[in-house]
């Protein structure tokens, strides 16, 4: 299987990935004779405390995404229970020599995470049937899909 | 607001869709009109896309009492417009 092994950063799971819009849709776009926007390159953190991932508003506007749906989303300290969030879907690559991590739609929410240092917050969802290793001791982690 | 009316008609068409056994299905919808139900979301995603390049639509599981998403890292805010 296909892995990567990175050194941990402050603790965190790090790592480079390429965000799209949606594959469908770049096929869509390119059917009507319609520009797709620039994929993008940033750093993303994986965070196993949601099952959603999170992106940052630049990368919203950068990808020129609109919302397909809404959803309610629950945080520690978040907004009241019933607030509806808008949900985006984006194609997420994880570059490999020995084969590319692809995914060509995840969902994502659209929220404040300039805090956390990253524009992108990869939820459990977005990683199904992979397997991450964190080694906090070795300060190592591992993906592998 | 983005989708606005696009769930507006979810609300309105969700207790045929439930009466008619499409709970968990996705439903695509374009404004006041629902253009069908696909098992999966990337198959509903794909016929909007191809109907509508560009442009918004809504794709919606059909749910009785919706789930929330939890998100466990503290300090996370949804992005105001």
């Amino acid at each position: 299987m296909p892995a990567i092994t990175q050194a941990l950063i402050d603790g965190h799971a790090r790592l480079r990935v390429k965000l799209d819009v949606r594959d469908s849709l770049r096929t869509a776009l390119a059917t009507s004779g319609m520009s797709a926007p620039t994929p993008l390159e940033e750093e993303a953190m994986i965070d196993t405390g949601a099952s959603i991932t999170c992106i940052d508003r630049e990368v919203v506007q950068r990808l020129g995404l609109l919302p397909v749906t809404k959803e309610e989303v629950r945080t520690p300290n978040g907004p009241p229970a019933g607030e509806q969030w808008d949900v985006y879907y984006l194609s997420l690559r994880i570059e490999n020599a020995a084969g590319d991590f692809w995914r060509p739609a995840i969902r994502a929410v659209e929220a404040a995470i300039a805090h956390t240092g990253v524009k992108v917050l990869l939820g459990s969802e977005a990683l199904e049937n992979c397997v991450f290793l964190y080694d906090r001791r070795g300060h190592v982690f591992s993906l592998e899909w | 607001m983005a989708l606005e009316q696009e769930m507006a008609t979810y609300r309105r068409e969700l207790p045929q869709l439930l009466a008619q056994g499409r709970e968990g299905q996705f439903v695509l919808i374009k404004m006041d009109q629902v253009i069908g139900t696909w098992a999966v979301d990337t198959e509903a995603l794909a016929e909007g896309d191809r109907r509508f390049p560009g442009q918004p639509f809504l794709v919606k599981q059909i749910q009785r009492q919706e789930k929330p998403l939890p998100i466990l890292m503290s300090g996370i805010h949804p992005c105001r417009p």
